[in-house]
């Protein structure tokens, strides 16, 4: 080896070992103003003398760089008054973190460095150097320490763009201007935006200085914070959906305690929640809004909450507005925002941040049963107009014997209340927890059909309508029209209380309970028990003049419009068995009672007329009009019966369809049979003048002749031949009237045998 | 070969590989007691003539006040900007007669108080022509005309009013040169009515006569014994020792009136360091520290 290699071998290893122990100075600068920050680049270091700080070259928080040129002391050595004041603002209170790596939703972007540990630190987002940085050596000027200039928040969305995109992280909304922001949040170091009530990520949070815990401007424990900008919604505290007087325990998805992230916690979360309306709670599948009341209300839950029954009302379901209906309670679209044109759901009708919608500060209680004033509606119920806001058609009820807040004050529903506090929907209908399917609010009385029950319900001896009964005799119910071919535009009901099409008549065929007149909307009601006629009483449609509700189903009967049989034209001033006129009673009522008939046969609302031991009993309806004294006194056969002893085996005239329809009655309880007498009905129906013609009557008395005055058939064909052979029309007159006797009318054939 | 190995020795020697270490020169100090509580970020601290405290917890906006012992008497002060309120005041001095000066720094002012902490009046800190506004950060009563000398920090340059608020005189501007400042900070005087005021970012403190003279300066920039990095208080003893402390550094450097490095404060012969010590009293062989990021007041008994 050579001098000259010794020599170069020493000087390389004096270089290494220079290099080496002095690693944190390669490539210093003395230059003051850079020593500021860059405090080890200090010619200090560079000496044989103790420093008053330790060099510590190795304290390197950015990848590739040197010195402790972020270390907190040092930004603090300046910004701790004496260059610049930020002790109020960066060590006050509570900070971002620093020291700490990025969660995993967090995304730092290259340009945002990292510390060598991959933590974030002060200069991730500082940085003397950054943009905004004022000219090198200004002493005026005024350095936006930033890595980018935070506009808006936009370096907080660098690396929180997962919040930033708040639509699909169902994150708080930010840059949207909803809600004017109150002056308080400014107070309190809310950060303005450049345009004027935009939601930025320092609305809420305050990089450095914060109050509160999360570098919340103000504490948010009690949920202060979000009640600042949702003032409406701070009506909860202190209710039952403040879960921490109901379920004080509960905690949401984040595991937060409610008494540590406020009430408003239990079921949002600002960032990242589970769903729309920064759900919080777990989530159910299927219908999207009014899921986030079932997931605790449900009938699933193990939750000790109140449950909506398993009759409650229909949700996620279309209302069908009139015309000029316009309503005003929220409706929502799939997603479960708000829409126009949407659905019902539970949000439509409460406001779950607000127990009484009429006296806020009305909190309730833990233990407070809840009423239609309160209860999280929207709007107080006590007089149903939440109800009537969409159920508008049965508003009427309102005025009418059916508001039992008149009628039967004391009456209470299936949940103890009167109809003062229930409102008057609520004395027959509850929302939730109903006792049966149409939301019933009533016990049902244990016997007959379904919808009758309904009625039984108060219409009972001993209910509350135990002066408002039908009477043992009264219209049939539970019963088809199909097997009388009947077909009507009234409501049918299948057993359930489901109106069908191929349904049975039941009491609501007939009677809307909720329309007291169906033809005058602005009754004046004085709100008294008032006696009905047959224009209201809960008719879906009137009665009078025209019995236009009987013809509904009887189409045949209603051929006695105009007839001798119409009250109205030969008799209005004759009364039924309950006084009525016909004017009162209807056309059919002058005959016929539907409710409290004394008289079972036909509903005969008219006294029975005489019948004879020999008689059959069904004549006794023709007779009560149609004998001395009475209204028709002056039609009466002189012979009207057939000889009793002579029955007729009556099996080929009994159908109805048939023009020679004949029907033979049991002589003692009218009702249709095969073997009888003939009656008066055999040959006559009352209902109709002539079978020739499918015409109303002329609307005055006149005289009948061979082929009308109500006879069933006018041909020859009829059941009188079938024994009397075709002299049976001569015979006939002549038992009904002796003057026939004397000169038979042509054409009369005599039978010679 | 052996002038190779010769060569080499003088080559390490001339490169200044550290072959020794110098010594600490201490100046011991007994810890006597410290005052914590709920105090945010203080700044500053006057001693009284009866020997109570008075510091300044900024960040608080407020002036607290204890015995000679430590223990709380009472504190004045809330934020706002009314009389006897505060946004972030940062000095405070308190004259022989009893005058309480706070430079009420985020006001722009300075408040005047008795020693019981009642208002008594205040006055406006004024910024010239193409100057930012005032930032008072510290005040020194002088009994030279009653001159009252304000550090207004963001100007760079010392304001003198007199005691009624009267302005009288300034001088500074922003630079390195003597006389000049980068962010002048607190202040003290000596015996002399000169002023020490500390120059931060210049890392010394210049000692001024009454008049704004320049006469010297102490300190110069590292971090070695007798250097300074970040200066912050100042305080000078009857002994005209000069007390500085470097809020970087953690430490308090005593130096003479001249500059010369005395010591550095110390605690059985090890180097004594403290959380931010900014502002600084010397009073009856005390020395108070005032630890702005320790949130504290140090109190030591000085060995000299």
């Amino acid at each position: 080896m050579t001098r000259t290699k010794i020599l170069i071998c020493f000087i390389s290893i004096l270089s290494v070992s220079f290099v080496s122990s002095r690693a944190g100075a390669v490539g210093m600068s003395s230059k003051r103003d850079c020593v500021v920050c860059h405090i080890m680049w200090l010619d200090s270091f560079r000496t044989d003398k103790e420093s008053l700080v330790p060099f510590q070259p190795g304290n390197v928080l950015m990848k590739d760089t040197q010195g402790v040129v972020s270390s907190e002391d040092i930004c603090y050595s300046c910004h701790d008054g004496y260059v610049m004041d930020s002790r109020h603002i960066a060590w006050n209170k509570n900070r971002h973190p620093t020291f700490v790596k990025p969660s995993e939703s967090i995304t730092v972007p290259p340009d945002l460095p990292l510390s060598v540990k991959g933590e974030i630190y002060c200069g991730t987002c500082h940085s003397a150097h950054g943009k905004g940085a004022s000219a090198h050596g200004n002493p005026m000027g005024r350095t936006k320490v930033y890595r980018e200039l935070n506009v808006n928040s936009s370096l907080c969305e660098k690396c929180h763009s997962r919040e930033a995109t708040y639509k699909t992280s169902n994150s708080h909304p930010v840059h949207s201007n909803a809600i004017d922001l109150p002056d308080k949040l400014f107070e309190l170091g809310a950060k303005e935006a450049t345009s004027s009530n935009e939601v930025i990520c320092q609305s809420c949070h305050k990089v450095h200085g914060a109050e509160a815990e999360k570098i919340l401007i103000t504490s948010n424990k009690n949920s202060e914070l979000c009640e600042l900008c949702h003032e409406h919604q701070k009506n909860i505290i202190n209710t039952k959906h403040d879960l921490r007087v109901t379920l004080p325990e509960e905690k949401n998805i984040r595991n937060q305690a409610l008494d540590e992230a406020g009430p408003c916690s239990a079921c949002h979360t600002p960032h990242n929640a589970l769903d729309k309306k920064l759900w919080a709670r777990p989530v159910m599948e299927g219908n999207p809004a009014s899921q986030l009341c079932l997931g605790c209300h449900g009938d699933h839950t193990d939750y000790k909450t109140k449950r909506i029954g398993t009759y409650s009302h229909p949700i996620d379901v279309r209302i069908t507005l009139q015309p000029d209906q316009t309503i005003h309670l929220p409706l929502f679209a799939e997603d479960g925002s708000k829409h126009a044109e949407g659905k019902v759901q539970c949000f439509s009708c409460h406001d779950i941040h607000t127990w009484d919608p009429s006296v806020h500060e009305n909190t309730g209680g833990k233990d407070v049963e809840g009423d239609a004033s309160n209860s999280f509606l929207r709007i107080t119920n006590t007089s149903s107009v939440l109800c009537l806001e969409c159920h508008q058609d049965k508003k009427q009820v309102t005025t009418s014997d059916h508001n039992l807040a008149v009628t039967a004050p004391g009456e209470r529903n299936a949940h103890g209340f009167i109809p003062e506090v229930s409102g008057p929907c609520g004395v027959c209908h509850v929302p939730h927890n109903a006792t049966a399917k149409p939301l019933w609010a009533k016990e049902l009385p244990g016997y007959g059909d379904y919808v009758s029950r309904l009625c039984s319900s108060c219409h009972e001896k001993n209910a509350s309508a135990g002066k408002k009964l039908i009477g043992k005799n009264y219209h049939p119910i539970d019963v088809s029209l199909g097997k009388m071919s009947i077909i009507t535009s009234l409501p049918l009901y299948n057993s359930e209380g489901i109106r069908t099409i191929d349904g049975k008549v039941f009491c609501t065929t007939c009677h809307d309970p909720h329309i007291w007149d169906p033809n005058n909307a602005d009754i004046d009601y004085n709100h008294t028990n008032m006696e009905g006629d047959t224009r209201n009483s809960f008719l879906r449609m009137s009665n009078f003049p025209s019995s236009d509700l009987c013809k509904s189903c009887h189409k045949e009967q209603a051929y006695v419009d105009g007839t001798d049989h119409d009250m109205n034209v030969t008799s209005p001033d004759s009364r039924n068995l309950l006084n009525q006129t016909v004017q009162e009673s209807g056309q059919c009522g002058a005959c016929h009672l539907v409710h409290n008939s004394p008289n079972k046969l036909k509903l005969w609302a008219r006294p029975y007329g005489s019948v004879y031991n020999k008689e059959d009993i069904i004549d006794s309806l023709c007779n009560s009009c149609h004998s001395r004294g009475n209204i028709a006194k002056n039609k009466i056969p002189m012979t009207a019966m057939h000889p009793e002893d002579k029955l007729v085996n009556n099996t080929m005239r009994c159908d109805r369809t048939k023009i020679d329809f004949a029907p033979i009655f049991d002589k003692h309880t009218g009702l249709e049979t095969n073997v009888g007498n003939i009656s008066c009905p055999t040959c006559h129906d009352a209902h109709r003048w002539s079978p020739l013609t499918e015409e109303k009557g002329e609307n005055r008395n006149i005289e009948g002749d061979t082929t009308n005055s109500f006879l069933r058939n006018v041909s020859y064909n009829n059941i009188c031949i079938d024994c009397h052979g075709l002299d049976a029309l001569f015979r006939y007159k002549y038992f009904h009237d002796p003057e026939e006797r004397v000169e038979p009318l042509s054409p009369v054939i005599t039978i010679n045998n | 070969m052996r002038i190779i190995y010769r060569q080499l020795i003088i080559l390490f020697v001339l490169l200044g590989i550290p072959l020794s270490v110098s010594a600490l020169e201490c100046i011991n100090s007994e810890f006597l007691f410290d005052i914590k509580g709920k105090i945010n970020q203080p700044s500053d601290i006057a001693v009284a003539a009866d020997g109570n405290i008075y510091f300044v917890d900024g960040v608080n906006n407020r002036i607290i006040v204890v015995g000679r012992d430590g223990r709380f008497k009472f504190s004045f002060g809330q934020e706002g900007s009314g009389k006897g309120d505060f946004i972030r005041p940062l000095g405070i001095d308190i004259t022989d007669s009893g005058t309480v000066f706070i430079a009420d720094t985020g006001n722009h002012r300075i408040q005047v108080f008795d020693l019981k902490g009642e208002f008594k009046y205040m006055f406006t800190v004024k910024s010239g022509p193409g100057e930012r506004p005032s930032d008072p950060v510290d005040v020194q009563a002088s009994s030279i005309q009653n001159y009252l000398y304000i550090s207004d920090n963001d100007n760079h340059k010392i304001k003198v009013y007199d005691q009624n608020g009267t302005y009288a005189f300034e001088w500074g501007a922003f630079g390195e040169e003597y006389g000049s400042f980068r962010y002048p900070g607190m202040m003290s005087i000596n015996e002399y009515h000169e002023i020490f005021i500390v120059d931060v970012l210049n890392t010394r403190v210049q000692k001024f006569d009454p008049f704004g003279k320049y006469i010297t300066d102490i300190g110069s920039w590292g971090v070695l014994q007798g250097e300074l990095f970040r200066p912050k208080g100042v305080a000078v003893d009857n002994q005209n020792r000069v007390y500085i402390s470097d809020s970087y550094m953690g430490v308090v450097q005593v130096f003479t009136d001249l500059g010369r490095y005395l010591g550095v404060i110390c605690e059985d012969n090890s180097l004594k360091k403290f959380e931010a010590p900014v502002g600084l009293a010397v009073s009856d062989k005390k020395l108070f520290i005032v630890e702005m990021r320790g949130n504290k007041l140090t109190v030591l008994k000085l060995s000299i």
